[in-house]
């Protein structure tokens, strides 16, 4: 491969400006390795490889005239297929939406689009943001860069595949429950989840809109940080995005990080974590400790019922997002039909996969009367419970410190059938996800060639610091990303 | 001890219909599903239903602006004249059964 693919999003911006090579030419080589290279990795659903060349004309133009948009201008990136791309395919990895192309662009591509960015395609992922391995895609499965035979995680796995097979500078994937910080994690790179409402959610398609956020990644932290930069704002589109005012996300990186503190959740280091993942995380915690920082022992008692909570609440509100995939207005539309009711009922049992009814089933069923209570009723109350505990423990400790999945990215032959299994793998992202919190996956060490991912979890809108902390540790890593 | 769940009616209020083979599977999935929702703890407790928004958003000015082109909106159906959508009749013709 060559050097110049592998290059971070800092390194390319800085060539860009010192006119070592144009944009054109950076874009016309990474669409010559997506060629080449993604047959074997399944990262990209569509490649807009004309679009591309132009916009990167575009960049090259303005540098010319001295009218750079910042840093991003001019540099290749490709997203998740469930952020809307005007006039481009956005299939949500699902066969519901086989050929919609979208009317307007989601706010996120408008941003980017606006800084320059040169976006390269649509990347793969499962169903709807339903899934941790990209398997529950309608179109092909994608595979880790690390290892072939294994899964890139999921929802986001092409998002997470493509920048570590450098099949794009940076990606951006969505996270309902970790779907971005669990891929970023199994294929080596940096993923954050960013604090609930600093990115906005329009055109993105909703699967549980009290927990998406659209998320960065890339290969270093001040990449990630750099792209979120651009993202954050408040929307006027999106009554859920925030107007609190977002730093340079970048500002901290490189400041000292001697004296912060760093909570240990005692329940995230019991004997259900892998011993390749608790070694790899111990030897972070040891780095960060001849750095300075203290470790903190803590504990979040309703952690144990946070993945049932996030479950129930994420299937529920997709069972109400995903009513609107009826065969009317867009998408599919079976051919059979004598009424309406028929149409809609064959539309949507053609439409979506087996995970998205199997999830639609259970958001019925916590949203039906007689179990309403029990189930939705008492998640609520976990997550009301969730957020109290984690909102006491920033009075003890500055961020936290967990890993980002339990177990090295599993072989495809090894798929189980029982789905509670893999929900079980999530364990350690949904706190994020329930408590609004901003979610840091970064690599941590390799076991075997395999990436390891450690998560580091703030208070409401620290994203700042946990880049600070995030960079300190990639500096003692010596990385910048891993290159398969 | 909690009344169980009705595999079929769920699947008629979440409009899908199952074939036998998933049917079976779905009730085996659904069985381990609910189990697992079972782990919850503790008792429902009234929450604010905008709770789960815990920091302060404001809605936009309702000030009228341009929208899609209708007929942009149209394209992205599988069926539609020049003006709307289609669908099925939902209403009986006079002298018809249906």
């Amino acid at each position: 491969m060559s050097e110049l693919l592998i290059r971070t999003l800092h390194e390319h911006a800085a060539a860009l400006e010192r006119r070592e090579y144009s944009s054109y030419e950076l874009t016309a080589a990474m669409l010559r390795h997506i060629e080449e290279n993604d047959t074997a990795i399944g990262a990209y659903l569509t490649v807009t490889a004309s679009a591309a060349l132009n916009s990167a004309k575009e960049s090259d133009r303005r540098r010319a005239v001295g009218q750079t948009c910042g840093i991003l201008d001019g540099i290749p990136f490709a997203v998740k297929d469930n952020l809307c791309t005007k006039g481009i395919p956005t299939t949500c990895g699902s066969r519901m939406l086989d050929g919609y192309r979208p009317p307007y662009d989601a706010t996120v591509i408008e941003r980017l689009s606006r800084a320059g960015a040169v976006l390269l395609g649509k990347l793969n992922m499962d169903e709807f943001g339903m899934g941790s391995s990209t398997e529950f895609s309608a179109y092909h499965i994608t595979r880790n860069p690390h290892d072939p035979q294994r899964i890139p995680g999921g929802s986001s796995g092409g998002s997470a595949a493509a920048v570590a097979a450098s099949e794009a500078v940076f990606t951006l994937g969505s996270d309902t429950g970790g779907s971005v910080r669990q891929p970023a994690a199994f294929c080596g790179v940096v993923g954050m989840k960013p604090t609930y409402g600093t990115v906005s959610r329009y055109g993105l398609v909703a699967f549980a809109s009290s927990l998406d956020q659209v998320g960065p990644l890339c290969r270093t932290v001040w990449d990630n940080a750099a792209v979120l930069s651009c993202l954050a704002s408040k929307d006027p589109k999106d009554a859920t995005s925030l107007s609190h005012p977002c730093p340079e996300f970048t500002s901290q990186i490189g400041a000292s990080v001697k004296g912060l503190r760093l909570g240990l959740p005692k329940e995230f280091f019991d004997e259900t974590l892998s011993s390749e993942v608790r070694q790899a995380i111990e030897g972070a915690i040891a780095l960060y400790e001849r750095m300075g920082v203290c470790m903190v022992p803590v504990s979040i008692p309703s952690a144990k019922s946070a993945l049932a909570a996030y479950y129930i609440l994420s299937a529920a509100e997709a069972s109400s997002n995903l009513a609107r995939f009826d065969g009317i207005r867009y998408g599919h539309r079976t051919q059979e039909y004598d009424s309406l009711e028929e149409l809609y009922r064959r539309t949507r049992s053609e439409g979506f996969g087996k995970e998205v009814k199997r999830r639609i089933l259970l958001g019925t069923f916590a949203l039906s009367h007689g179990f309403y209570d029990d189930y939705y009723g008492k998640a609520l109350t976990t997550r009301a419970k969730l957020r109290r505990e984690l909102d006491a423990l920033w009075t003890v400790c500055d961020a936290l410190l967990c890993p980002t999945a339990p177990t090295l990215p599993r072989r495809f032959a090894d798929r189980s059938d029982d789905p509670t299994a893999t929900y079980y793998g999530d364990r350690y992202t949904v706190l994020a996800s329930l408590g609004g919190n901003p979610a840091l996956s970064l690599p941590s060490g390799t076991h075997n060639g395999l990436p390891v991912g450690l998560q580091l979890v703030g208070k409401a809108f620290s994203e700042a610091m946990l880049y600070r902390l995030g960079n300190a540790l990639e500096q003692e890593l010596n990385g910048k990303g891993d290159t398969p | 001890m909690k009344p169980s769940f009705d595999l079929d009616r769920l699947a008629e209020l979440a409009r899908l219909e199952l074939t036998a083979e998933e049917r079976h599977a779905y009730l085996r999935d659904m069985e381990a599903l609910v189990a697992f929702a079972d782990t919850l703890g503790g008792e429902s407790e009234p929450i604010d239903n905008t709770s789960q928004f815990h920091f302060c958003s404001e809605l936009r000015a309702d000030i009228p602006a341009p929208c899609t082109p209708r007929h942009e909106l149209l394209q992205s159906s599988a069926t539609h004249t020049e003006q709307f959508f289609t669908v099925p009749k939902t209403v009986a013709q006079e002298g018809s059964h249906e």
